[in-house]
């Protein structure tokens, strides 16, 4: 942009815009040929790589069986670098994807005996930047237990990103020491890297026994705390017993919530209390949580609770509540329940929730049987009002939609009154209806029309 | 007259210079940044985050007017995506088209029961589908609303989920690109407000039922161009400024949002013209005015596959469209320059983005007007001209090959040697003419805004399962 050199700023700090410009023309062009050099370099490189390594994985994987028997001696191949790779990686990638013991002492057996165990050792020791790191993350692959004292030290290096190949090389170990390790680094504050790396180490490496990281929960503070927490509820087991129980009283709501999730994990015994009590913490995510893992239980015991969340003023807490509510085995008689709540929000969370997981229509087709069966007059009545319930509360959902909902339901209902119409007489409206209940059906089936008749417009 | 061209040789020295030692800086920040980042997913285990019950919920809203071409696809692809808790929310935004109608019959819609809450207004809502066989499915029908915006908030409102992730209908994200933009939301969930994956270019891709074969160059040198001109902005200008959190825009074609904070700030500004942009700013501001800690994080390996302009006058009304929509928001937001409770976006982001952003054409045809006067008044230096304009040349180019670098070193999506060659090649050809016509079509958004021309106009698209040759 600029047409002449005569650039006063630039004269004043002594410098000759020519100059400066040239200078930026020769570093653009050292930059591009930098540039380019390092990308046509680097895919040469790795090409190179590759190649030699496909060709020795050739010969590894024809001679796979001799090599791990002994039948071909180490001392045929291990100096061979190419092979000596070629083997290694495959042995590693036999590890990850075994689940059998015997097979992962095997080749744990092979690795030491060929000496490949002890030169990752030393690689991981004595190489510096990323060829330290990639060594530590595939010393970690092994699962040698003398492994660990290595990645451990690694985890005072200074730099991030070693400490991340020490965290990752531990979490493939899986060892309960290593979690020991990460966890008294983390509490104090030398380890600090992303949350979700340590997140999934830890949980591997302490699933086996959970009650590891309680004692470093009780001590961390703040964010590692919460990470804990986040641990705690992932590995949740029978092993935690009791403890549990003491953290739903913790002052951390992140931390009351992890124990909520924590709790759906197993059958203990104090769940249900301890989960109804927090159905009713202050914070919403709590009851979140906490209604989430009653709803797993599927359990008549946990209604009371399910109740309570789907008229909870959050809507995420009342969605939850009222997904885990569909979920219920008998439908109706949860309908019943959520009607007697006497809240029309909460009648409409579950006829959306209903329609979400294909048991509206169920449920309305399961009423016109027991309308069409009804032994007696109280029953047929109650079948009705659940069915003008259903209806009303769809009628809710349009209305708030403001779209003509619930086309097919509307004309299934339709056709259920006019056949209970011409078997019997009807109340002329759903007031009457909730008349006549008051003087014969019991005082439960006048709340459910009184629910229906009055259900109040509340807002969103 | 000898005076003032003196003075704008001088300011667009300094502003040439002052622009380049910016991009060097973002660049130098975005391949270190990039450089952690890699390491840290090497660490992560997605398989772990979709079996977690710890992984909330997320509501995709796909906008779709008129996009009876590539809707079916589209869909297809978006319910491909592996994420535990999905929810799949079409907004057919008053389609004139059979938008609505394929969708009724390829997934078989029937009015749903559902909670619909009109937190924000949007054009009438005409009714709400959920399909017979795949429950995860919501299509919103409503009036057209005149703009992608009031599709997202009816989306928004319709959602269920406390995230929700906003995707153009005629994009196709990766299928773990939900779970990997959720990485850096899941580890600190209460400050991350917003996160934004990377926007690739579709178009020369080999497609098949939705999904794509083999990634490749497109033929088309303005495609390719464009390949560039993404890689750059998001590998080292996103990049970059998240890493001081200061991203000012989410691509609207891929962007996870806390719906609870989109809704407090009254979701997407309908008469916005750059909807995405103008949210971010929104959510910047009042997060800063609430002095809330909050973060925007941008993460470069979830990917979104989108078509572009294929030809110079669909690209041309997107680029007027782009620069229109970045004045439609730093206009409203400039009480938010150098003021001590906006930080960081009040003293860096803002500044840059009409210093280097807005105004850029401007200045450029300024400076261009100078040297043509300068050579008239006989006033040219011609060899210092020479030079800086081979230096202005090379220095683009340079960065140009940086946003390759950093692909190649990263994410190295285009395996094939060819298509690196091209793309390192076109780094330098896209200097001439396509700067120039870059420029006019700027202008023209600068022009136009001041009309009061704000029409959003569409682009042509040939549909997903044609973007690309086959076989």
């Amino acid at each position: 942009m600029a047409y002449g050199s005569d650039i006063p700023l630039l004269q004043a700090i002594g410098a000759e815009a020519a100059k400066f410009v040239f200078r930026a023309i020769i570093f653009s062009v050292a930059g591009i040929f930098g540039l380019v050099g390092f990308i046509l370099g680097r895919r040469k490189l790795r090409r190179r790589y590759f190649d030699r390594l496909a060709g020795a994985e050739f010969y590894v994987r024809q001679n796979w069986e001799r090599i791990l028997s002994g039948e071909i001696s180490a001392d045929d191949w291990r100096a061979a670098h190419d092979d000596a790779e070629a083997i290694t990686a495959l042995t590693l990638d036999r590890l990850d994807a075994s689940t059998d013991a015997r097979e992962c002492a095997k080749l744990l057996t092979f690795l030491r005996g060929a000496g490949l165990l002890d030169r990752m050792m030393l690689e991981a020791r004595r190489s510096r930047g990323w060829r330290r790191e990639v060594a530590l993350v595939r010393l970690g692959r092994t699962r040698a237990p003398e492994a660990v004292p290595i990645l451990v030290a690694a985890l005072d290096d200074p730099r991030g990103a070693t400490q991340l190949a020490a965290v990752r090389g531990l979490a493939r170990t899986g060892l309960a020491i290593a979690a020991e390790a990460m966890l008294e680094r983390i509490v104090t504050g030398e380890l600090a890297i992303e949350a979700t790396s340590l997140l999934n180490a830890l949980m591997i490496c302490t699933r086996d026994n959970p009650r590891l990281l309680l004692p470093y929960l009780y001590v961390a503070k703040g964010a590692v705390r919460e990470v804990l927490a986040r641990v705690m509820a992932e590995t949740a087991s029978l092993a935690l017993g009791d403890d549990l129980l003491l953290l739903t009283h913790d002052s951390s709501a992140e931390v009351r919530a992890s124990v909520a999730r924590a709790l759906a994990h197993a059958e203990f015994g104090f769940a249900f209390a301890a989960l109804d009590r927090l159905a009713s913490d202050p914070e919403w995510f709590v009851r979140l949580r906490a209604v989430t893992s009653l709803g797993k239980f599927r359990e008549a015991r946990a209604l009371p609770a399910l109740l309570r969340g789907i008229c909870d003023r959050s809507r995420h807490v009342r969605q939850r509540a009222a997904e885990a509510l569909s979920r219920m085995p008998n439908c109706g008689e949860v309908l019943r329940e959520v009607l007697g709540t006497g809240d029309s929000y909460a009648l409409q969370a579950l006829v959306a929730e209903l329609d979400r997981a294909g048991e509206f229509d169920n449920l309305v087709a399961a009423l016109h049987l027991s309308l069409d069966s009804a032994a007696d007059a109280a029953a047929g009545a109650e079948s009705r009002c659940l069915l003008r319930a259903l209806e009303a509360g769809a009628e809710k959902l349009g209305a708030m939609m403001r779209i003509p909902a619930l086309q097919k339901g509307e004309q299934q209902l339709e056709q259920a009154h006019e056949r209970a119409r011409e078997a019997k007489a009807q109340p002329a409206s759903v007031q009457e209806l909730a008349q006549k209940t008051t003087q014969r059906a019991p005082s439960r089936e006048h709340e459910i029309a009184s629910t229906v008749a009055h259900s109040p417009a509340r807002g969103a | 007259m000898r005076g003032m061209l003196d003075f704008l040789n001088d300011s667009l020295f300094f502003y040439y210079l002052g622009s380049n030692l910016i991009y060097l800086v973002l660049l130098v920040v975005a391949l270190l940044s990039s450089r952690a980042h890699h390491q840290h997913l090497a660490s992560l285990r997605l398989e772990r985050m979709k079996l977690s019950p710890l992984t909330p919920p997320i509501t995709l809203i796909a906008p779709a007017h008129n996009e009876e071409g590539s809707i079916i696809p589209s869909v297809r692809s978006l319910l491909r995506i592996d994420y535990p808790e999905l929810e799949v929310v079409v907004v057919n935004d008053g389609s004139k088209d059979r938008t609505l109608e394929k969708l009724a019959n390829e997934y078989g819609l029937e009015p749903a029961h559902m909670l619909y809450i009109p937190h924000l207004a949007t054009a009438a809502v005409r009714g709400i589908y959920r399909s017979g066989h795949e429950p995860r499915l919501i299509v919103v029908d409503k009036e057209a609303g005149g703009s992608k915006a009031d599709a997202v908030n009816a989306g928004l409102n319709a959602a269920t989920s406390p995230y929700t992730c906003v995707v153009d209908a005629d994009s196709m994200l990766e299928s773990d690109a939900l779970l990997r933009v959720m990485v850096k939301i899941l580890e600190d969930p209460k400050r991350v407000v917003a996160a934004g994956g990377i926007v690739r270019v579709l178009n020369g891709c080999e497609l098949v039922g939705g999904k794509i074969r083999r990634v490749q160059l497109p033929k088309s040198p303005l495609v390719v161009i464009q390949v560039i001109e993404y890689l750059r902005a998001f590998l080292i200008g996103r990049e970059a400024w998240a890493r001081g959190n200061m991203l000012t825009i989410i691509s609207g074609a891929f962007g996870v949002f806390r719906r609870d904070v989109v809704l407090s700030v009254g979701g997407f500004r309908a008469e916005a013209i750059g909807e995405d942009f103008d949210l971010v700013a929104r959510i910047h501001r009042k997060m800063l005015e609430e002095k809330r800690a909050y973060s925007i994080v941008f993460m470069p390996d979830p990917v979104c596959w989108t078509e572009v302009p294929p030809t110079a006058k669909s690209l041309g009304r997107q680029r007027a469209r782009w620069h229109k929509g970045l004045l439609d928001t730093l206009w409203p937001n400039r009480d938010m320059l150098f003021r001590r409770k906006y930080g960081r976006i009040g003293w860096l982001a803002f500044p840059y983005m009409w210093i280097f952003e807005f105004f850029a054409p401007v200045l450029e045809i300024v400076g261009l007007a100078a040297i043509a006067l300068a050579a008239i008044l006989g006033l040219l230096s011609r060899t210092f001209f020479i030079e800086f304009l081979v230096y202005g040349y090379l220095f683009a180019a340079m960065i140009s090959v940086g946003a390759v670098l950093q692909e190649e070193v990263t994410y190295r999506r285009y395996n094939d040697w060819r298509d690196v060659a091209r793309l390192i090649l076109f780094c330098f050809l896209e200097q001439i003419p396509y700067r120039q016509m870059h420029l006019i079509w700027r202008l023209q958004g600068i022009w136009q805004y001041a009309r009061g021309d704000v029409v959003w106009r569409p682009m042509e698209r040939v549909g997903l399962e044609s973007a690309a040759p086959r076989g």
